[in-house]
């Protein structure tokens, strides 16, 4: 088939009238609510839009963000706080990033087919093709919806290769050093693309970066100055621009912060086991090598690839962690799982160079999302989106070309029907069933809680916090709490334990029982319950909180 | 003169070298690898005793059909019949029970050379067969399967040589031939069905593959030629399965099914049914969450989750009997070979490739609507087809690699290399492996195995020979004592038989037998009794008993040092 302009101009509007439906519908309403990693950039959003410096009044222009304790990247609440700025606080303008990276995502997937492809007819198809793969992709409709900044480092990714492609066709090294600037700008937006970027830089500089063939003197020279100037200034480049970060007063909090988590490299006794497997062999020294402590490590990450690289993950359950997909769908509609093998395959044929490219940069993805323990993991495998959708949007084009011979019709115009059925399932899902299955995981009622506090905090001398919800604190000061009066609060470690006379961590409630004072306590209706049926003189006043999940929380006057 | 005979004979003299070594990577050490006798080998080697000496199963069955009772579970019956001339050779022995299996691993290797040399073109055909049967020799996944007793393995030898006489018959023109392989073939594959119960599905609907595929090609007239020898087929099919087909209305057969089966899964309707409530019974609700929709997506994970690295090149299946756990179903290099094979297959598109396809999902289906996956020993029909697919895909590789060079010396030299790197790489795997298996394994899986049996009943038997009254415990923490006392004491079955009638009984399984109990002994009791017990169980069993002189008579130590069974004397 060959698309006329006008007939590749149409498909492209729709596509991204589609994109743009999937992504703006009811942003600010699904998912349900905010999640304290939102909520957070929130409050640093808010307090920058309005004052310029962050919620412990430390200028915007730091490079980390202290946050609630967790220490967040800026890039994500730069922009946000431009939304903020331009339309007030709410869910939708903190998402409105996110959502915007995600249309973006679709343009560049497209830009970077057309750059893989030969011809102008196969550019036209290919990246039309990607660019419904990723428009209708779960995996990429369900991050464009919500604040993480995993998505927004994912789009600059994209950028970043589509400008490395440019600087390959047009042989600019400016467009090569953008390619960097935007490397380093989704470093500084998600700190796990630290080693995503590089890797990913390197293979397709060394498959699709040179044309130089080494057959004499000259050629060696010229090999020499190919590997100096595109390989490894360009990375001199990228950890030079990385340094500010470094010297950030926070960054060795925040890396002890991050490797606290459990992950390949801490989790099991590898010595322990290999002396007890040697122990039972023999002890030669082939044993030493084929039971070496470091093989079981290298075992266990290749365990936690193929979680990331399961079929099941992919096309049928996704991520099991309800923020990150709905547990009933993979990262792309299972009818395209045919659409990457015929990618695969038509790849192959096609530039084994270009197949191996997109796979390198599909394994370079997945390595954060692999180390840590917790796998299969969707938004730290985020950056795989792209050269998946395009083997798949690859696969996809070559499968629309049979449409065209009257023998393969029906069956093709049956898998387009079946693509079509299971994005409706999805989206129904999503907007009819998924709110409600995942309230309780987006911390839903916290911000009616919020606002009942506020309501109530006047009338009584103190308000006591369920601590088990002691995150509450983010979503008050996100909603309620003016910027001037957030940077004059007392934190500690960079957490708020007290709000003028809201209390949130405080364990114990007893000590306020004897005293005269009035008080309300806010918790969940099972654990107030369960701590103050033993005090039975008290009365107790129930304001239930409607929301979608089992828990009920209650407002109790004492 | 040996050099210029051996080079003219290259083919045949690798072939039995490649024999060799897969008898060899069978038989070695056959008495203590795996270390022991599992519950269901004991069973069948048994049950085999019993029809050799009175032609009836312990339970008093004359000559089962389709399927012996055993324990309960009801186990097709090829493999019990495949080891009665074994028994009545070597005697009841761990070996003959295994024999039929580890003929069949090496019918296997054999076949899997063969099918693949049928199904490639005439030039490479040979070097392939000699990589198939290598790879299949000395692959981890053959290799579990081929040297216990499983029923599988017999299944798949069954199999795989039914659809090679099959493709035989289809490129052979002469008509007698083509009757004794049409004959052949269909009895091979019908006797399949007797040997294990994905078989049943399998083998009819690789039968009917074949049919289609060897009228694929045929005109009308053609078939009209053939049409005696297919009513011939259809008859001779009918009659070998009519007895499973009469099977089918009872309990034997289906409740297998039911016990395992995803579709008695009532989690799954319940969600369906709760899905459609919260939308108000809305149409789209109910065709999006039908409860067939939802089993579809069950069967759906179930066959993805062959495909997942972990189990094919990490880790292999969960149950330590059936995977290694330090290897996965194939070498890590593998991986790469199966990706090219499977490019291959595609590439050189034909009706085999097409054939190889429909019988890797086939063999998945069975295994996809049962519980508990992914699962090596269901799917191991379909072992064949991987390993071929691997050797086609090492074969596209080095055709692949070949093409990168345009100077034909420094091709010749590069290739040399390469090969040189894969060999050892595989080497390394194999040695890897199999020290892991041959000296690991059953140390650290010896009571997955149950070791430790045959020890004490041997050890009970000579202690009740001198008191023969004496009553005897053995508990159960290990499972199924009772058949493994009547395996390693070679208990006459006419004795079984008769006892079967008043036993106290637990699903099949015989809680007494003589004055053996395979129970917990009383906590009180003033009789003179020997009590055999896993360290599970009590540790200080005398201690606990006052009125009766107690003592450790002795232990059985399982491989890795630690005590499996205590056996306890009171006078």
């Amino acid at each position: 088939m060959n698309l006329t302009k006008k007939k590749y101009f149409i498909c492209f509007l729709i596509i991204m009238f589609l994109a743009f439906l999937l992504r703006f519908y009811k942003l600010g309403q699904v998912p349900v609510s905010l999640y304290w990693d939102e909520a957070a950039i929130l409050i640093d959003a808010k307090t920058v839009a309005q004052t310029g410096l962050d919620m412990h009044s430390r200028p915007w222009f730091q490079l980390l963000y202290p946050s609630y304790g967790d220490f967040k990247l800026p890039v994500y609440i730069w922009l946000s706080s431009i939304s903020i700025k331009l339309f007030s606080v709410g869910e939708w303008q903190l998402r409105l990033t996110s959502a915007l990276a995600g249309m973006g995502s679709i343009l560049f997937a497209g830009l970077i087919a057309k750059e893989l492809s030969n011809s102008e007819s196969e550019a036209r198809n290919f990246s039309l093709a990607t660019m419904l793969v990723v428009t209708i992709s779960p995996w990429a409709i369900m991050f464009s919806r919500t604040g993480f900044e995993g998505h927004l480092a994912q789009f600059f990714v994209a950028v970043s290769i589509y400008f490395l492609l440019l600087s390959k066709r047009l042989d600019k090294y400016l467009i090569l050093i953008t390619a960097v600037l935007f490397g380093s700008l989704a470093t500084y937006t998600y700190f796990s693309v630290r080693f995503v970027w590089p890797a990913v830089f390197l293979i397709f500089q060394v498959l699709l970066g040179s044309k130089i063939k080494i057959d004499n003197n000259l050629q060696i020279f010229c090999f020499f100055r190919w590997v100096i100037a595109k390989l490894l200034l360009p990375i001199l480049l990228f950890f030079i621009l990385l340094i500010p970060m470094f010297k950030s007063p926070f960054y060795k909090t925040s890396n002890q912060y991050r490797y606290s988590a459990d992950s390949v490299l801490n989790c099991c006794e590898y010595a322990l086991d290999s002396n007890k497997l040697r122990e039972l062999a023999s002890n030669n020294f082939f044993d030493r090598l084929i039971f070496h402590r470091h093989l079981l490590l290298l075992k266990e990450l290749a365990k936690n690839y193929s979680d990331n690289l399961s079929a099941n993950f992919l096309f049928l359950n996704g991520d099991p962690n309800l923020r990150h997909g709905t547990g009933e769908h993979g990262l792309f509609l299972l009818p395209l799982s045919l659409a990457l093998i015929s990618g695969f395959y038509y790849l192959a044929k096609k530039d084994w160079k270009v197949l191996f490219f997109l796979l390198g940069w599909w394994f370079a993805a997945l390595l954060p999302a692999s180390v840590p323990e917790t796998t299969p993991h969707a938004l730290r495998s985020l950056n795989a989106l792209l050269p998946i959708s395009l083997i798949m949007g690859f696969g996809l084009a070559k499968i629309i070309k049979n449409y065209f011979f009257k023998k393969t019709k029906f069956i093709i115009f049956s898998y387009f029907l079946l693509i079509g059925i299971s994005f409706v399932n999805f989206s129904y899902h999503y907007f009819v069933y998924y709110p409600k299955d995942s309230a309780r995981d987006w911390q839903d009622a916290y911000k009616e809680i919020a606002m009942l506090i506020e309501e109530k905090k006047d009338n009584v001398d103190i308000l006591l916090v369920e601590p088990n919800h002691n995150r509450l604190f983010i979503w008050y000061l996100a909603y309620v709490v003016d910027a001037e009066i957030i940077q004059s609060l007392p934190s500690k470690n960079f957490k708020f334990e007290q709000i003028e006379s809201i209390y949130f961590t405080d364990n114990d409630w007893s000590k306020h029982l004897s005293s005269a004072k009035k008080i309300i306590l806010v918790g969940e209706k099972k654990y107030i319950e369960n701590q103050l049926s033993e005090i039975e003189r008290i009365p107790i006043q129930n304001i239930e909180i409607n929301n979608y999940a089992s828990t009920n929380f209650i407002l109790v006057e004492l | 003169m040996l050099n210029k005979f051996l080079y003219r004979h290259k083919t045949k003299f690798l072939i039995i070298v490649l024999l060799s070594l897969a008898i060899f990577l069978r038989f070695y050490k056959q008495d203590s690898l795996p270390p022991s006798l599992y519950w269901e080998e004991v069973a069948l080697g048994y049950d085999a005793y019993s029809i050799l000496e009175t032609g009836r199963d312990h339970h008093g069955n004359l000559f089962p059909i389709v399927a012996f009772e055993s324990f309960g579970d009801w186990k097709p019956s090829l493999y019990f019949y495949a080891i009665i001339p074994f028994i009545s050779r070597l005697g009841l022995s761990d070996l003959a029970v295994r024999l039929p299996s580890i003929i069949s691993g090496i019918f296997i290797v054999i076949g899997t050379g063969v099918l693949v040399y049928q199904i490639s073109n005439k030039k490479r055909a040979g070097k392939l067969l000699l990589l198939a049967m290598l790879l299949t020799s000395i692959s981890p996944w053959a290799i579990q399967f081929s040297r216990a007793a499983w029923e599988v393995n017999l299944a798949t030898a069954l199999i795989l040589w039914g659809v090679i006489l099959f493709i035989k018959l289809i490129n052979s023109k002469r008509s007698v031939m083509q009757w004794s392989l049409l004959f052949g073939s269909i009895l091979l594959l019908s006797l399949s069905m007797y040997a294990y119960h994905a078989a049943r599905i399998i083998a009819p609907l690789l039968g009917l593959a074949l049919v289609v595929l060897w009228l694929a090609e045929k005109t009308y007239s053609n078939i009209k030629n053939n049409l005696f020898q297919i009513i011939a087929a259809v008859l001779l099919s009918l009659l070998l399965i009519s007895p499973l087909i009469n099977g089918l209305r009872q309990s034997k057969t289906t409740q297998r099914f039911k016990e395992t089966s995803i579709f008695y899964n009532l989690d799954i309707i319940e969600e369906s049914n709760a899905r459609i409530e919260t939308n108000n019974f809305s149409l789209i609700s109910k065709v999006f969450y039908h409860r067939y929709v939802l089993f579809s997506r069950e069967i759906l994970k179930n066959i993805f989750s062959y495909f997942d690295i972990d189990f094919l090149f990490i880790s292999g299946d969960q149950n330590p009997r059936h995977s290694s756990q330090y290897f996965g179903t194939f070498y890590h290099i593998e991986f790469i070979f199966l990706l090219f094979g499977a490019y291959y297959l595609f590439k050189n598109w034909n009706k085999y490739h097409a054939f190889l396809i429909f019988w890797l999902f086939i063999g998945l289906i069975p295994a996809s609507i049962s519980k508990t996956n992914p699962h090596a020993l269901r799917i191991l029909p379909t072992l064949p087809v991987w390993i071929l697919i691997i050797s086609l895909g090492t074969n596209q590789l080095l055709i692949g690699f070949g093409q990168l060079f345009l100077n034909k010396n420094i091709k010749k030299y590069a290739l040399t290399i390469f090969i040189l790197i894969i060999s050892l790489t595989y080497l390394f795997e194999f040695l890897a492996f199999w020290q892991y298996y041959s000296n690991v394994y059953p140390k650290q899986w010896g009571s997955e195995w149950q070791y430790g049996y045959k020890e004490l009943v041997s050890e009970i038997s000579s202690l009740t020979k001198n008191s023969e009254n004496k009553q005897v415990y053995i508990t159960r923490e290990q499972g199924r004592p009772a058949m493994y006392y009547w395996f390693y004491s070679s208990t006459n079955p006419a004795l079984v038989q008769n006892w079967q009638l008043h036993a106290k009984k637990d699903q099949g399984e015989f809680l007494e037998f003589e004055n053996i109990k395979f129970e917990n002994p009383p906590e009180q009791s003033d009789e003179p009794m020997i009590i055999a017990s896993s360290l599970i169980f009590q540790e200080n069993y005398c201690e606990k008993i006052q009125n009766n002189t107690c003592k450790i008579k002795n232990e059985i130590l399982g491989l890795d040092g630690k005590t499996i069974w205590i056996i306890y004397e009171l006078n």
